[in-house]
C-alpha cells in the first residue's frame, strides 16, 4: 500500500488488519460456494453445483423476485421522499416546526429494526381495524416500511451535497428568469445527479437487506429473500446459500464499484469546476 | 486568451451617460439581518447607461445592496425604483436586471452555448431567435469557436467573458456585477478590467458593480460610491472622489494621503489657515470652507503633490524640514517617508526622472518638503 | 404579491409548501404516530382475540370507559428476566461500540491522512461490506466459528488447540458479529470529521513542542468529538435493539432485548408486553438518540 508520509505506521498496521477482517470471511465464503461436497465445511473437489440448485429453488427464486421489485420501488420512492426532506432541510427557511421535522427525518437512521418494524405493525393493524385498510399485508405494507427507513438514509446524502452546492448557481438560474421549479429541474437536479444515484443504490441495498422489519409487516403470504434466507441459516450451514451468498456479495461488489465511479467522475468533475 | 483583442481600447471614461434624472433611484434603503444594519438608509441615483461602482472595505454591505437591486434580498425599509416605478415585492427572475456573480456561477453542466440560451428560453425565446443571438453575443465577446466547451474546460478570462455574456444577451435594463475581477489572478485582472468595460461600453449597458478594488473602481467606473458600516460616504467621480475627498475615510481609503489635524486659525473668502502640531509652519489652502475660528479640521495632501528638495522653498507656508527616513525605490518613481521636526511622518512621491542615480537623495539627507495652496483638501469629518 | 398572499406566504414556508407536505405527512403517519399506537398497546391487556389485546376503550352501559393498565410494565419489573436483558444488551452495545472505536479510529485517521485516489478507495473498501448483505455476513462467520469450522480446522491441524475451541454461541461470537457488520458505522462519521482537521494545526503543535502523543490527545482527538460521537451512537442505539446478530450467533446462552421482543411477538404472541419493552427501550435509548441529534444538526449549521 502507497500510503503518504502523513500516515502512522500504527494507523497502517490496522487498516490492513481491518481490511483482512472485513474481506476475509466474504472471501472463504465465496470460495467454499464451490465447493462439491455436501458438508460445507470439508472442501470436496470444485464445482458449480449448489448454483445450479440455487437457481431451480422456487422458493428461493420468488423470494429474490419479490425482494427485488420491492427494492426497486423501495428504493424510488425512497429517493423522491428523500429529496423533498432534503430541499427542506437545506432551502427551506426556518419555520416553526423544522427542528421536529430533522428529528423526524434523522431518527429513523439509528432507531432499532425491532422498534421499527413492531411499531409499524400495530400502526397497519389499528388501521385495518379503524378503516379496513390495508385489508391485507404484503408488498404494500412491506414497501411502506421500507421507504420510511430508507428515507432518512437518502436524505442525509442528498442534503450534504445540496448543502455542497453552489448557491450562486441556483440564484443565477433565478437572476435569468427561470422559475423556483424551473431552477430545480434543469439546474439542481441535473448538477446532483450522481448523489440521486447513489442514494437510490443505498436505498435499493438497504431494502434487499432488511430483514426484521419485514418479517413484522408481512403477511403470510409474502416472503422476501432475506426471510428464507434467515430461515435456512436458523436450522445450520448450506450449501445453497454459500452459492447465494456468493452471488450477492459479487452483485453488490458490482453496485458498489459503480457507485464509486459515479461519486469519482462527480468530485473530478466538481474539483475541475472550481 | 492572447486572441483578444480588435476591439480599439477607449478609457471607459468615454462612455457618455445622459445627465437626465435618475434612471434606478434607491431612496432611503435599509436592510437588517437579525435586527443588525447591513445596508443603512442609502440614498442613490444610478444613470442611464453609466457604469457605476460600489467600493468600500469588505463586510460594509456592498454585496447585500447588490442583491436588493438584484431581487435576491428585500429591502426592511426603503424602495428601489426603476423609471419612477417601484420594483418592491418583484422577485428576482422577473426582475429585467441581471447579475453576474463573483463565482460566474456558469452551468457546470451545460455547454458555453446552453448557458448563454438559459436566459432566453426563460423568455419562451424562439429557437431561431435564441440561436442567432448566443451566436451574435458570442462574437461580441469573441468565444465564437468554444461554444462547445463545457465551463471547466475554459480559462478564467473566458469563464467571465461567457457570464458576461450570459447577462449581457437578456438585454437587461440594468447588469450588476459582483466583484467581476475577483476571481482572477492579478495581471489578468488588468487586462480584464479593460476588457469588459470595452464590452459594456459597447452594448451600453446600465451597469452597477462592486468591488473592494479602488484601482478597479476608478479604471472602469463613470461615478464611484464609497461606502462604510452599511452608509454611503460619497458619490462622484473617479477624479472628484481622489481629489476632494469628502471625509478622512475616503481620503484615506482611496490611494495614500497625509494627514495634518489641526484647528482654523482664519477662513476667508479666498483662502482658509491651518494650525497643526504636527506642522511647524500654517498650513494654507487657497479657497475658504465657510469654517469657524478654532473648529477642529484635518488637512489631506497626497504624496505626489508634495515637492521635496534639499534647499528651502520661497513660500512661508506649506513647507517643513526633515529628514530622509526611508526610502522605497519602485522603478519610474520613489516613495520618500520624511521624518518632519514634528515627529511626523509625511510620505512623498517623485519621479526618478533624474539622469543618473548619483543626483537623487539618499537616507539622512536634510530635505525640505513644501506643496501649494491648491494642493491639499481641508476634511471637515 | 397581493396583501393576501403575503399573508399565507408569511404563515407557511414560502413557495415550498408542496415540498414540505409530502415527507412531513409521511414521517408523521409512519414513524411518529406508530410510536403512540405502541405506547397505548403497551398499557392493554393481552387477550384472545384478534388482535390479541383488549380494547383500549368501550362503553360500558353507554358510558365511554378507558381501560388503562400498567400491569405490562409491572411485569417487566418483577420478572427478572427482562431486566437482565437490559442490562445485558445495554453492556453488549457499549462494549462492542468501545471495540469499535479502538479499532475504528486509527483506520479512519488513516483514510483522512492518505491522499488522492487511494483515498477514495479505501474508503469504498470500507463501505462495501456494509452494503452486502448483512445476512450473509453473519453467515459467513456461522462457518468460520463453528466448532467444526475453519478457523478451528486451521488451530488444530497446525496443533495450536487439541480440541476446538468453541466460539459459536458464545458472547464473543456476537462481539465479533457485531464488530464486523457496525464497524463501518463508526469508521464513516470519523473519518468526515477526521479529513476536516486542518493538518497546520498538528504542525503548529509539533513546532510548540508537543509530540506525538501529545499533539493527538490535545488536538486531534478533541477536535474529532463530534465524529466520535455520531459514530459511537450510530453503533450504541441500534445495537442495543439488535436481534439477528445474537440469534445467529449467540444462541440461547445471550440475553438480548431484541430477541425478548421478538420472543414476545411471534412465539408468545404476547403483544402488549412486546410493546412494553419496546417502549421502555425507547425510554432507555432516549438519551442517546438526543446526543446524535444534537451532532447532527451542529454538524449541518456548521456546513452551513
Ligand atoms: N444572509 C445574511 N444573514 C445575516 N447577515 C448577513 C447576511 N448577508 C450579509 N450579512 C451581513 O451583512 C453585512 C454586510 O455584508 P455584505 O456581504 O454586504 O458585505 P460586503 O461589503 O459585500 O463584503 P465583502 O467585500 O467581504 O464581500 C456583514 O456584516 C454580513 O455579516
Ligand atoms: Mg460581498
Amino acid at each position: 500500500m502507497s500510503a503518504a508520509p502523513g500516515i502512522p505506521r500504527f494507523s497502517k498496521i490496522c487498516l490492513l488488519i481491518g481490511f483482512f477482517f472485513l474481506y476475509a470471511p466474504m472471501v472463504v465464503l465465496i470460495v467454499y460456494s464451490f465447493n462439491d461436497s455436501d458438508r460445507v465445511n470439508i472442501w470436496g473437489g470444485f464445482s458449480n453445483r449448489w448454483y445450479g440448485e440455487l437457481f431451480r429453488d422456487e422458493a428461493m427464486m420468488s423470494a429474490l423476485w419479490m425482494s427485488l421489485r420491492l427494492a426497486f420501488a423501495s428504493a424510488t420512492a425512497s429517493v423522491v421522499l428523500g429529496m423533498l426532506a432534503a430541499l427542506v432541510l437545506t432551502r427551506v427557511r426556518n419555520f416553526r416546526s423544522k427542528t421536529l421535522f430533522g428529528g423526524m427525518v434523522t431518527a429513523p437512521l439509528v432507531m432499532p429494526d425491532v422498534i421499527i418494524g413492531l411499531s409499524l405493525l400495530l400502526l397497519f393493524v389499528g388501521m385495518a381495524n379503524t378503516f379496513g385498510w390495508p385489508a391485507q399485508r404484503g408488498f404494500l405494507t412491506i414497501w411502506i416500511a421500507h421507504v420510511t427507513f430508507c428515507m432518512a438514509f437518502v436524505t442525509v446524502v442528498l442534503s450534504s451535497r445540496l448543502r455542497e452546492l453552489d448557491k450562486s448557481l441556483e440564484e443565477a438560474a433565478m437572476d435569468l428568469g427561470a422559475s423556483r421549479l424551473g431552477t430545480f429541474f434543469y439546474i439542481t437536479l441535473p448538477i446532483i445527479a450522481p448523489a440521486l444515484a447513489s442514494g437510490w443504490l443505498l436505498a435499493f441495498t438497504l431494502s434487499l437487506d432488511d430483514l426484521v422489519i419485514a418479517s413484522f409487516v408481512a403477511g403470510p403470504s409474502s416472503t422476501t429473500l432475506p426471510m428464507v434466507v434467515f430461515s435456512s441459516v436458523r436450522l445450520g450451514l448450506s450449501p445453497q446459500i454459500n452459492a447465494l451468498a456468493a452471488l450477492l456479495i459479487l452483485a453488490v461488489s458490482a453496485a458498489a464499484m459503480l457507485a464509486y465511479l459515479l461519486t469519482l467522475r462527480d468530485e473530478r468533475r466538481r474539483h475541475e469546476q472550481a | 486568451m492572447t486572441e483578444t483583442t480588435a476591439i480599439t481600447l477607449k478609457g471607459p471614461t468615454s462612455r457618455a451617460p445622459s445627465e437626465a434624472a435618475g434612471y434606478i433611484e434607491l431612496v432611503g434603503v435599509s436592510k437588517s439581518f437579525d435586527g443588525i444594519l447591513a445596508v443603512n438608509n442609502v440614498d442613490l441615483t444610478i444613470r442611464k447607461g453609466e457604469l457605476f461602482a460600489l467600493l468600500g472595505a469588505s463586510g460594509c454591505g456592498k454585496s447585500t445592496l447588490l442583491r436588493m437591486l438584484s431581487g435576491f434580498e428585500q429591502p426592511t425599509t426603503g424602495d428601489i425604483l426603476l423609471e419612477g416605478r417601484s420594483l418592491t415585492g418583484l422577485p428576482a427572475n422577473q426582475r429585467p436586471f441581471n447579475m453576474m456573480f463573483q463565482s460566474y456561477a456558469l452551468f457546470p453542466h451545460m455547454t458555453v452555448a446552453q448557458n448563454l440560451a438559459f436566459g432566453l428560453k426563460q423568455e419562451g425565446k424562439g429557437k431561431r431567435e435564441v440561436e442567432t443571438r448566443v451566436a451574435e453575443m458570442l462574437e461580441r465577446v469573441q468565444m465564437t469557436a468554444y461554444y462547445k466547451r463545457k465551463p471547466h474546460q475554459l480559462s478564467g478570462g473566458q469563464q467571465q467573458r461567457i457570464a458576461l455574456a450570459r447577462c449581457l444577451i437578456k438585454r437587461p435594463k440594468l447588469l450588476l456585477l459582483d466583484e467581476p475581477m475577483g476571481a482572477l489572478d492579478k495581471k489578468l485582472r488588468t487586462r480584464m478590467q479593460l476588457e469588459v468595460a470595452n464590452i459594456l461600453e459597447s452594448v451600453g449597458v446600465t451597469c452597477v458593480m462592486v468591488t473592494h478594488d479602488q484601482e478597479e473602481a476608478m479604471t472602469m467606473a463613470n461615478r464611484i460610491a464609497i461606502m462604510d458600516g452599511g452608509r454611503i460616504l460619497q458619490v462622484g467621480t473617479p477624479d472628484e472622489i481622489y481629489e476632494q475627498p469628502n471625509c478622512r475615510y475616503t481620503a484615506e481609503f482611496i490611494g495614500s494621503v497625509n494627514v495634518f489635524d489641526g484647528v482654523i486659525v482664519d477662513d476667508e473668502v479666498n483662502y482658509v489657515n491651518i494650525a497643526s502640531p504636527q506642522a511647524r509652519n500654517t498650513l494654507h489652502i487657497g479657497h475658504g470652507i465657510s469654517g469657524f475660528a478654532g473648529q477642529p479640521v484635518s488637512v489631506a495632501v497626497r504624496p505626489e503633490k508634495i515637492q521635496i528638495s534639499l534647499e528651502r522653498p520661497a513660500q512661508p507656508f506649506n513647507c517643513e524640514a526633515g529628514e530622509v527616513d526611508d526610502i522605497a525605490y519602485l522603478g519610474s518613481h520613489s516613495v520618500y517617508h520624511v521624518k518632519l521636526e514634528s515627529g511626523m511622518d509625511v510620505s512623498v512621491t517623485a519621479m526618478n526622472d533624474e539622469r543618473w542615480a548619483g543626483e537623487r537623495l539618499t537616507w539622512h539627507d536634510k530635505v525640505w518638503v513644501y506643496w501649494d495652496e491648491h494642493s491639499a483638501v481641508v476634511l471637515t469629518s | 404579491m397581493s396583501p393576501a398572499r403575503r399573508k399565507i406566504a408569511w404563515r407557511l414556508p414560502g413557495q415550498y409548501l408542496l415540498v414540505v407536505i409530502p415527507p412531513y405527512i409521511w414521517l408523521l403517519l409512519f414513524f411518529v404516530i406508530p410510536f403512540a399506537i405502541v405506547f397505548k398497546i403497551s398499557l392493554a391487556e393481552s387477550a384472545i382475540a384478534q388482535p390479541p389485546y383488549t380494547a383500549f376503550y368501550e362503553y360500558v352501559e353507554d358510558v365511554l370507559t378507558f381501560r388503562v393498565s400498567f400491569a405490562n410494565y409491572l411485569f417487566l419489573l418483577t420478572d427478572s428476566l427482562y431486566f437482565d436483558a437490559y442490562v445485558s444488551s445495554l453492556r453488549i452495545a457499549a462494549i462492542s461500540t468501545l471495540i469499535c472505536l479502538v479499532v475504528g479510529y486509527p483506520i479512519a485517521y488513516g483514510i483522512a491522512r492518505t491522499q488522492g485516489p487511494l483515498q477514495s478507495l479505501l474508503l469504498m473498501l470500507v463501505i462495501l461490506p456494509s452494503w452486502t448483505s448483512f445476512l450473509v455476513r453473519i453467515y459467513a462467520w456461522m462457518g468460520l466459528l463453528r466448532n467444526n469450522g475453519i478457523i478451528n480446522s486451521v488451530l488444530m491441524s497446525l496443533g495450536v488447540v487439541d480440541e476446538p475451541i468453541r466460539m459459536m454461541n458464545t458472547e464473543f461470537a456476537v462481539y465479533i458479529g457485531i464488530v464486523y457488520t457496525y464497524l463501518p458505522f463508526l469508521i464513516l462519521p470519523l473519518y468526515a470529521n477526521l479529513v476536516k482537521l486542518d493538518n497546520r494545526l498538528l504542525e503548529a503543535a509539533t513546532d510548540l513542542g508537543a509530540g506525538p502523543v501529545s499533539r493527538f490527545l490535545r488536538i486531534t482527538l478533541p477536535l474529532s468529538m463530534g465524529g466520535v460521537i455520531a459514530g459511537c451512537m450510530l453503533v450504541f442505539i441500534p445495537v442495543v435493539g439488535e436481534f439477528v446478530i445474537p440469534e445467529l450467533l449467540g444462541g440461547s446462552e445471550t440475553l438480548m432485548i431484541g430477541k425478548v421482543l421478538w420472543g414476545e411477538f411471534f412465539n408468545n404472541r404476547d403483544w402488549p408486553v412486546a410493546s412494553a419493552v419496546a417502549t421502555v427501550m425507547l425510554v432507555l435509548l432516549l438519551i442517546p438518540i438526543t446526543l446524535f441529534h444534537r451532532y447532527q444538526f451542529r454538524e449541518m449549521e456548521a456546513n452551513d
